[in-house]
């Protein structure tokens, strides 16, 4: 979509130029800038060029001013150093007291060298003082500044800046004064034309705009190479005495006397302390170094705006060139996007229009993209171009449930104007149909036509699936109700027939089955267990299906089996005997078989269906009733283990109930049988004339009891045999090999409580012969037989021979009434006792069952 | 006094110790029936009652016959020991004794049986 959309988004030929109408390209600025970046490399050159160049300036300025300074000074000292030898020789002249010799030197002096006004001598030594002058009218100051010069010796020289007056006038002089000895005996004093200095300053070749001066050590000028009327005696500029006061040589910058700006250097002599200080003006330095600047920088300047200028037209030019390519370029952007949106509309999966409507009510196609061509044929595209009337088009070309939707759709948007969309079905050629979407936007003519712009879009793929979906949600739907019902089942005879009946109903079938797998003892056969569709009589007639080709697939759960018409199918009539439907069988040509498999992999059987009709079963139903299938094999196992759990539950009742009934049992038997101790105890206890006696007899009766509990239980309690009771009765008593003992009958059972008593019995006949009979001698023997005797009865014989003879005893003791209380009570019989001449004779007749063989000591 | 118990040296033993209580033994019977029919025919004052007897009519069972026929003290002498059993000898009114039961015990179930019944029942242990 984006791919397509981008390239219309330029063709449109409207976002893209408007923003570079408004905005200016990025490269223009940059084509300003580049002839500006490339001078301004120059422009800065320039400026360090007249930096250093002003710097070169002053350093020579400096050098030359320092120079002449230095000169100046050294020539003020050559002047002053010259007159003090003068002075130093007309001195010592002095101080020879040769006054006459002072008078002519200094006349001579005086005379020669013109620049002398004045000497006077004061408190000559030995002489008087006296004053000569270079011509009248000359007077000094009495005193002056004074100021010391070197000098070798004790005598002190000073010199000092005085006006002096000659011809009437202020003349500058200096005033030299030599004084000697203690308190100043000798006194020489002369004065100096200064105008020397100012004529030596005129020759140092000091250029004429500059200003050289020569300041005694009281900074007032001495000397001046111009306006020395003016200067010559006045005092420094402040600044320069400051300067001076400070250090004896520097450059520096100021003003002069006249207020002008300079740059000065001065140099103070360290032998006479005075100074020379050389000014230039300041315009006049300065001149050159603005020229200069003033050339360089506007030169750059000029570059500068040359290079603007030059970008300017090369902006210009540029922005003509790019428009120029611009608008080509959007000229060939309209003419792919006019050339794509042709290729778009021809390959468009539906139709692109503009549809009309004129007041009559014709409708015409004044465009149709080839799309129509596809969806209704060439002949209807060429109808639809119109003019048509409305309704014949509606009726040619709409399917007719759909054309009173179309209708009122078109109609109300042509009145509304508002958005035409409709779903509906278009006729084609081939006499099908195809479902569209027809989306429009609705606007009207000057003329009043109504015209449609929009495009149909063919949705006959996603109406099928929808329709597909909607099936395959009612299909999931019945599937989920079915399986819910058949989860909540849990009787196999009900869920089977539920199984049968819903998926017979959702695959569609005439009738269906299924078949249950059951093993026959003759081999494989299988059980008809529910139907639904057709009477079970209908079937009945029939033998089981077999794992025939039809069948076996399904019964060995290899798959499902879905056959248009199985009456074709290659695996159809191939076995014996009927070879195919058996006569008088419902008939089948749609076929449908679904195997039923556990979980464990076991099959559980089939699932059937059968319709007259072929193809009436689709992958729909296949996919339902294996949905079914596989939700049914679920259900069966859990009927299974429901079942299995119910009767699991229902034996565990019943052992339970069993064992209960088990521990009262043998609860009860437990005291019974204490109580039968406790009988016995106290019986013995009260026939026994001694412990001892009680204690043989108590224990002998336990064990015989004893014995008897442990035939019994080997019987698990149930019955006993009685030649077992009686072998174990006797054993204690004689060894059963001794051939002292035989015993004979046939096999009786006994129950439990009998054998108790009969153990009792035996046990107290054989502790009496054991006592007083036959067991008594070692040749006595004791025989023990039973046989049937009387009706239903077992009569008992206890026969000792050998034995000592006996007779009839006077009296019965404990152990003959046991006997006789079981034998009745316990045994519900009777007993005879007899004491023959060869031993003691004892017969028992015991109720007998000769069915069961068992004894009988109560009958009901 | 009828004893009626279906282990014979059981029921010689009980009866050994009521005659040495000073008291009369009528007779002895194994059986429901007998129990029954003994009591028609002896008319005993006091019946020493076993449940389980040597035929299918239970001790309860037939003390429930004898006491529909005429008034008797009943004393139960059982190993059973089940709620349901007990339940049964309740209705009775009757004392219960367990097996094996002591003497003394047995004495004074008698000797309760023999006071004189405020309200003249016709059965139950408690006369």
């Amino acid at each position: 979509m984006s791919e397509v959309a981008a390239p219309l988004a330029e063709s449109d030929g409207n976002p893209a130029p408007a923003r570079s109408r408004r905005q200016p390209l990025p490269g223009r600025r940059a084509l300003v800038a580049l002839p500006v970046v490339a001078a301004l490399p120059v422009v800065i050159f320039a400026v360090i060029v007249v930096v250093l160049f002003d710097r070169e300036q002053r350093r020579v300025i400096e050098q030359q001013l320092v120079h002449y300074a230095r000169s100046a000074v050294q020539t003020a000292d050559l002047i002053l150093t010259s007159r003090m030898a003068m002075l130093q020789s007309l001195s010592a002249v002095a101080e020879e007291g040769d006054v006459e010799g002072f008078r002519r030197l200094a006349e001579r002096l005086l005379e020669r060298q013109g620049d002398w006004l004045y000497f006077s001598l004061a408190r000559p030594l030995g002489g008087e003082a006296m004053a000569l002058q270079s011509r009248p009218g000359i007077v000094v100051p009495a005193a002056a500044g004074g100021f010391s010069l070197p000098r070798g010796d004790d005598d002190e020289y000073t010199a000092a800046f005085a006006m002096v007056t000659r011809d009437g006038r202020q003349v500058p002089a200096v005033l030299l004064r030599k004084s000697a000895g203690t308190g100043d005996e000798f006194v020489l004093t002369a004065a100096l034309d200064a105008t020397p200095f100012s004529a030596a300053l005129v020759g140092q070749g000091v250029p004429d705009q500059w200003i050289a001066a020569i300041l005694e050590p009281g900074y007032r000028i001495v000397g001046r190479s111009r306006a020395q009327t003016e200067f010559v005696g006045s005092e420094a500029t402040p600044s320069l005495v400051s300067e001076i006061a400070a250090t004896d040589e520097k450059f520096f910058y100021s003003l002069n006397k006249e207020g002008e700006r300079v740059y000065t250097a001065f140099s103070t002599s360290p032998m006479t302390g005075w100074t020379a200080a050389v000014g230039a003006p300041a315009g006049l330095i300065e001149a050159p170094l603005r020229r200069t600047a003033y050339a360089t920088i506007g030169g750059g300047a000029a570059a500068m705006v040359l290079a603007l200028l030059l970008g300017g037209i090369l902006v210009r030019n540029v922005s003509e060139r790019h428009g120029a390519e611009r608008r080509l370029l959007e000229l060939e952007s309209e003419a792919r996007a006019e050339q794509r949106l042709s290729e778009i509309a021809a390959n468009f999966p539906g139709v692109i229009y503009r549809r009309t409507m004129d007041p009559a009510g014709n409708i015409s196609f004044p465009y149709l993209s080839a799309g129509a061509e596809r969806l209704v044929g060439p002949d209807m595209r060429e109808r639809m171009r119109g003019p048509v009337a409305f309704e014949e088009l509606l009726s040619s070309a709409v399917h007719p449930e759909d054309q009173a939707r179309w209708r009122e759709s078109l109609l109300q948007s042509s009145a509304t104007l508002q958005t035409h969309d409709v779903e509906g079905r278009l006729r084609t050629p081939d006499g099908g149909v195809r479902w569209v979407r027809s989306t429009a936007s609705t606007s009207r003519t000057a003329d009043g036509a109504v015209v449609w712009d929009g495009v149909v879009l063919d949705i006959t793929a996603l109406k099928e699936a929808e329709a597909a979906l909607r099936e395959q949600t009612r299909r999931l739907e019945a599937i989920n109700r079915i399986n819910t019902s058949l989860t909540a089942e849990l009787n196999l005879d009900r869920l089977v027939q539920a199984i049968t009946e819903a998926s017979t109903q959702l695959s569609g079938a005439k009738f269906g089955a299924f078949f249950y797998n059951v093993t026959a003892p003759e081999g494989d056969s299988y059980a008809l267990y529910t139907l639904h569709g057709a009477p079970r009589e209908a079937f009945q007639r029939f033998p089981m299906p077999r794992n025939t080709a039809v069948f076996g697939p399904t019964f060995n759960g290899e798959g499902i089996v879905r056959s248009d018409d199985i009456t074709k199918d290659p695996r159809y009539g191939r076995n014996e005997p009927y070879r195919g439907m058996p006569k008088g069988h419902l008939p089948v040509r749609s076929y449908l078989a679904v195997p039923v498999t556990s979980r464990s992999g076991e099959t559980i059987g089939g699932l059937f269906f059968g319709h007259p009709e072929p193809g009436v079963f689709g992958a729909g139903a296949e996919e339902i009733v294996a949905a079914i299938a596989a939700q049914a094999a679920i259900a069966v196992d859990n009927a299974r283990l429901y079942r299995q759990a119910e009767q699991e539950i229902e034996a565990r009742r019943r052992t339970e109930e069993h064992q209960a009934l088990l521990l009262a049992e043998l609860n009860h038997r437990v005291k019974n049988t204490l109580a039968v101790v406790l009988a016995i105890a106290q019986q013995t206890l009260k026939h026994s004339p001694s412990a001892e006696v009680f204690n043989a007899a108590f224990q002998g009766r336990l064990q015989a009891l004893a014995r008897a509990h442990t035939v019994l239980t080997e019987g698990n309690w149930t019955t006993a045999r009685l030649r077992t009771l009686i072998d174990e009765a006797l054993a204690p008593h004689v060894a059963a090999d001794s051939g002292r003992i035989s015993i004979a009958g046939p096999d009786v059972i006994v129950p439990p409580k009998p054998a108790l008593a009969l153990s009792l019995v035996m046990h107290e006949l054989a502790t009496n012969a054991l006592k007083y009979g036959a067991l008594s001698s070692a040749a006595g023997r004791v025989a023990v037989s039973w046989q049937p005797c009387e009706p239903e009865s077992i009569c008992l014989e206890w026969q000792e021979e050998g034995g000592p003879s006996v007779g009839t005893p006077a009296g019965h003791g404990f152990g003959s009434k046991l006997i006789e209380i079981n034998v009745r009570h316990e045994l519900g019989g009777s007993i005879e006792t007899e004491f023959r001449q060869t031993g003691f004779h004892c017969r028992l007749v015991l109720p007998w069952d000769p069915a069961s063989r068992q004894l009988t000591p109560y009958r009901e | 006094m009828l004893i009626v118990e279906d282990e014979a040296i059981v029921a010689m033993s009980l009866g050994a110790v009521v005659e040495q209580f000073g008291h009369e033994v009528a007779g002895t019977v194994a059986t429901g029936r007998g129990a029954v029919a003994e009591a028609a025919r002896l008319e005993p004052d006091i019946v020493l009652m076993d449940v389980r007897l040597a035929d299918s009519l239970d001790g309860i069972s037939a003390a429930e016959r004898i006491a529909a026929e005429r008034p008797v003290h009943f004393i139960f002498i059982t190993a059973y020991s089940d709620s349901a059993t007990i339940e049964r000898i309740r209705r009775l009114g009757a004392p219960i004794l367990s097996k094996p039961v002591a003497a003394e015990a047995l004495r004074k179930a008698i000797a309760a049986a023999r006071l004189p019944d405020p309200d003249s029942g016709p059965k139950g242990g408690s006369a």
